[in-house]
């Protein structure tokens, strides 16, 4: 690539200079130079550099083969500096970034060697015989080459790197790049609105290649090794928000996923109510860890915006944040930007990141919070003792409020760290640790302690029924689930299936220490314990694919796979770099488009085993039981009319989506076994009323019944119709099973559109339970 | 709310959210430097050992802690909490507490961290000023535009003006899609009688006949204007419960059918 091989002496240097600020640059020399020591302290950002090393710079590959290496060429343009830090081998440079992104940096006062001992005088690297090829522990890209470990420490000089890559880096293309991502989206915006139009199929047809669009545009900018750091984390963040706009705009003018209602209603009933805690009947846990729907009613009191609105923004928000934070988490152990926006790139081919981390539901949230809170806890000591315990305290509290699971997860995280750092026997830092994990623990506990009959209630039976599948497809008890088809027996296209097994192929063999996986590069020390932690993570992989053969260990694997995830993120995004950089080829740009045509097929992979089918994807007509795709024009008509029309928390049954339409947006008490005690399922499976269907209607004091006839067109996509084990599993409900509600006297027909109908049941309450008054979620109006 | 009152009432939400992230970084910035200079920085005493000199409030100052991620941090679980403190006496339904919470805690943060309005301001008017000078030095017919912001914020705003589009297709189709009307037939009883309500299709272009049935066999028929497509019917003197149907006929013909009771 011509524009990496130019010489550092053609690039203009100049103060403001903000296209090369990967790290630190050569202006930052220039501009330390010539002035004097307080001078310069009081423009600068902590860069310390101390140690000077030769290294290999990209795209100099045949000049290190011919023994000579890049830093020749810098010493002329830094001879001033040199002199400067020869008298002080701690030198602060300028980093142009400081004021409007954060600095590369560690904490204030730590050297980038961890410690004295590792420091070398300036004098060495000048006089360094050679460049010698050290591949066992390459940092980063910024620095492939690290010195021997001393004391067990390998050291890393970030400083070092951007010397000589700075001068090297390539014209800042972040504007093209959000050009060409804001028309991938809108060639997904346009697909979505084919599938609208009644053809889904041509819309797909053109969702993947917007997709790919997105993804292919960030992926080039991030594995080219001469972008900018400032480039990568502006890229870093488009791809993030490019890739959330894309799944929302399926349902950009109101929510329609099923997680997301059951969220809506926690909301709804804030608004409504005006307190927190307000029963939920479809997922009672929701409002006992209310963070999302806190931070959202702030925004829509604050700020009079509707509802919708503040829902974007604040997901959009969770987004940024989670894509930023991950940068700077990996950029701070590997002491490069090239790793980090390779993580970045590889967390966005997770299965979740597409999908259901985009969604209004509180893992989206927290999972941004935990990644936070991992890089406070790295970055703690640049912000001294206060600041770091109210960040750190302030953290812990905001996820203990917004999700169970990824609050204990985190704290099973921080334990982990805390293990790492005494088994390293760094035992300072596994105190400090330990007491942030105590505290974390105390808060998640604490807090979990007030809902912990709902907690059970909820996961519990998800727990023991993983078990219990998981178990019986190991004893041969029963079989693995089908794989590449739905409930419904939609099939997934083969192309996508091999994307699929592929990238899970890739992922896997990426723990073994073979091909470009051999590389293990080490880290910056300080982090060495966090980054051994990843590594585990990143080795625990393979669970999420065993986890895949019960529905149930499936659904949970799939979950797990946003955490470990983070770990492959940043090992992968070490190696991958550090294999790239160091990789002896005579074709170093083919090998980056090879791997950015992979990062593409395991992108298209992991979207694919995050999402599912392709109608999950895709708006379009009518089907059943299918998340978005089974609420239209009726099913909204109908439940807008039973939301203005009947009594505020009428109890009602319905079927997995009108029904939790229904509760969600017109706050009405959808009966179920979760919120209810009582199920309104088996209700849906008889072709009579008979003693048994009037039972279920009066156990569960049910007064409307609201059926789709088009429930009966076939099997449900999202594996039952309206509650888990309502009907042995392939029940299909047929129309006289819907019908009936027609026909049964004491059953009449308050509200019909055609396919969807709304009875008043009331009269077929048995007699021995007298009617009551439904009990209403305290609260205001509609 | 009203239009007005609407955008009052986010005029108020910004300049509170804008004043409390300001004076959030005031305050970090500040806490920094007091930490350094009393020898309370963490990191800094760690430091101290190996190189003193890294125990300076300058470079305290330069590695200051107001950066991006702590910001972020503390306003997103600033609102969370404060939103949980304002849900938990009862008032989240109500923008004045919201207002008045925050409001206060960002008075606080900017008096805290010493923001002072008139330098704030000065210093808004001073990067107002510049930047006015910038784009006349880069006026359309110097040569100099290409150079100069005109031809950035161009250039930026293309990517913007795209997903604008993109976003804007995509809610006006949604929208329209989602909330297309159907032809459907509901019916409550109210105090006074019954309410019916008629929603009609695009396609629904017959004449729309609505015919109620009380339980001692009285019929009303009420013809349905054709280009109405929501219609509230009440009808009067049936606010006895007892079974009434009401069907609703497109030219003559029964296309729904409800009863009430």
């Amino acid at each position: 690539m011509p524009t990496e091989s130019r010489p550092a002496e053609s690039r203009p240097l100049d103060e403001d200079d903000t296209t090369n600020d990967d790290t630190t640059n050569n202006n930052a020399i220039e501009n330390a130079a010539p002035a004097t020591d307080s001078a310069i302290r009081e423009r600068t950002s902590t860069i310390v550099i101390t140690a000077f090393t030769p290294r290999r710079s990209t795209g100099s590959v045949a000049r290190e083969k011919s023994g000579t290496y890049d830093n020749d060429r810098m010493e002329e343009k830094t001879g001033q500096a040199a002199a400067h830090v020869d008298s002080d081998p701690t030198v602060v440079l300028l980093d142009p970034m400081a004021g409007l992104l954060e600095t590369v940096t560690g904490p204030v006062g730590e050297p980038a060697g961890g410690n004295s001992a590792n420091h070398i005088s300036l004098p060495g690297w000048i006089s360094l015989p050679g460049w010698r090829p050290w591949r066992k522990a390459p940092a980063s890209r910024d620095d492939p080459i690290s010195t021997p470990p001393a004391g067990g420490h390998p050291v890393v000089r970030s400083v070092t790197t951007s010397l000589t890559s700075h001068g090297l880096t390539v014209p800042d293309r972040s504007l093209a790049v959000a050009t060409i991502m804001a028309a991938g989206v809108l060639l997904v915006a346009v697909s979505y609105l084919i599938g609208r139009s009644g053809h889904p199929d041509a819309g797909t047809a053109l969702l993947w290649p917007g997709l790919m669009t997105v993804f292919a545009t960030g992926a080039i900018r991030l594995l080219r090794t001469g972008t900018s750091r400032q480039e990568r984390l502006r890229v870093s963040v488009l791809l993030g928000v490019a890739l959330y706009f894309c799944f929302e705009l399926t349902q950009i003018s109101a929510v329609r996923e099923f997680d997301e209602l059951l969220h809506l209603r926690t909301l709804l009933d804030l608004q409504a109510t005006g307190h927190v805690f307000t029963p939920h009947p479809g997922l009672p846990v929701s409002p006992r860890f209310p963070g999302l729907e806190l931070l959202t009613n702030s925004v829509v009191q604050l700020l009079g915006v509707p509802n919708q609105v503040a829902v974007i923004g604040v997901v959009l928000l969770a987004r940024f944040l989670l894509v930023y934070g991950l940068f700077l988490l990996i950029e701070r152990l590997s002491r490069s930007a090239y790793a980090a926006g390779v993580g970045v790139a590889i967390y966005s081919c997770s299965p979740q990141f597409f999908f259901f981390n985009a969604q209004f539901a509180y893992q989206s949230l927290a999972i941004a919070l935990t990644v936070l809170l991992l890089l406070i806890v790295v970055d703690r000591p640049r912000y001294g003792r206060i600041i770091a315990a109210l960040l750190i305290a302030m953290t812990w509290i905001a996820l203990s409020l917004t999700h169970h699971i990824t609050s204990w997860i985190t704290v099973g995280l921080l334990a982990g760290w805390t293990l790492c750092a005494f088994v390293r026997r760094d035992r300072a830092d596994g105190r400090a640790l330990a007491g942030i994990t105590l505290v974390g623990l105390l808060t998640t506990a604490g807090w979990a302690l007030v809902s912990i009959s709902m907690l059970s209630d909820y996961l519990g039976p998800i727990l023991s029924e993983s078990f219990h599948q998981a178990g019986n497809v190991a004893s041969g008890q029963a079989k693995s689930r089908k794989m590449f088809t739905d409930s419904a027996g939609t099939a997934t296209p083969t192309w996508q299936i091999v994307a699929l097994l592929g990238s899970t192929l890739l992922w896997s063999v990426s723990i073994l220490p073979v091909g470009p996986f051999k590389f293990r590069p080490d880290t910056d020390s300080r982090h060495a314990t966090l980054y051994q932690l990843l590594r585990l993570m990143h080795l625990a992989f393979p669970l999420t694919v065993i986890g895949t053969v019960a529905p149930r260990t499936a659904e949970l694997s799939t979950r797990m796979s946003t955490f470990i995830y983070l770990g492959l993120a940043a090992v992968l995004g070490l190696t991958i770099t550090s294999y790239l950089t160091t990789h002896r080829t005579t074709r170093p740009a083919h090998l980056v488009r090879l791997t950015t045509a992979l990062s593409v097929f395991v992108f298209i992979g992991g979207t694919v085993l995050g999402s599912g089918a392709d109608w999950s994807r895709m708006p379009g007509p009518y089907l059943v039981i299918a998340d978005g795709r089974s609420i239209d024009p009726y099913v909204v008509a109908a439940t807008d009319w039973a939301n203005t029309r009947l009594p505020q928390g009428s109890r009602v049954a319905g079927d997995r989506e009108t029904g939790v339409r229904l509760m969600s947006i017109g706050r009405q008490w959808l009966v179920t076994s979760l919120g209810s005690r009582a199920s309104a399922a088996p209700l849906y499976f008889g072709s009579t009323i008979g003693d048994y269907e009037r039972t279920v209607i009066t156990t569960g004091r049910i007064q409307y019944v609201i059926v789709d006839t088009r429930l009966a067109d076939g099997l449900p996509h999202e594996t039952f119709y309206a509650e888990n084990g309502e009907a042995p599993v392939g029940s299909q409900l047929t129309p006289a099973m819907l019908a009936k509600f027609d026909t049964q006297p004491g059953s009449v027909k308050v509200y019909d559109n055609g396919p969807v109908k709304i009875y008043d049941v009331k009269a077929l309450w048995l007699p021995t339970t007298p009617p009551t008054t439904t009990p209403r979620p305290a609260g205001g109006d509609r | 709310m009203n239009t007005v009152t609407t955008v009052l009432q986010a005029l108020l939400g910004i300049t509170i959210l804008v004043l409390g992230v300001a004076g959030l970084h005031a305050t970090l910035t500040r806490t920094a430097k007091a930490g350094t200079d009393s020898g309370g920085n963490d990191s800094a005493a760690d430091a101290s050992a190996a190189n003193p000199r890294t125990n300076s409030p300058v470079s305290s100052r330069a590695d200051s802690p107001a950066n991006i991620a702590p910001l972020f941090l503390l306003t997103v679980t600033g609102l969370m909490v404060g939103s949980l403190l304002v849900a938990v006496v009862g008032l989240a339904d109500n923008p004045l507490a919201y207002d008045l919470l925050f409001g206060a805690v960002a008075v606080a943060l900017a008096t805290f961290g010493r923001l002072r309005p008139a330098t704030f301001l000065a210093r808004i008017r001073d990067h107002l000023l510049r930047e006015a000078s910038r784009w006349k030095a880069a006026a359309w017919k110097t040569s100099a535009w290409k150079a100069g912001p005109r031809r950035a914020v161009l250039l930026t705003s293309v990517p913007i003006l795209i997903l604008a589009v993109a976003v804007g297709l995509s809610w006006w189709s949604d929208d329209t899609t989602m909330n297309a009307p159907v032809t459907a037939l509901g019916a409550t009883r109210t105090h006074t009688g019954l309410e019916v309500t008629v929603t009609r299709a695009e396609g629904d272009n017959g004449d729309l006949l609505l015919e109620v049935i009380n339980a001692e066999g009285r019929q009303w028929r009420l013809p349905l204007e054709p280009r109405k497509k929501k219609v509230d019917v009440p009808v009067g003197s049936e606010a006895t419960p007892a079974p009434t149907t009401v069907r609703l006929l497109v030219n003559g013909k029964i296309i729904r059918s409800i009863t009430i009771q």
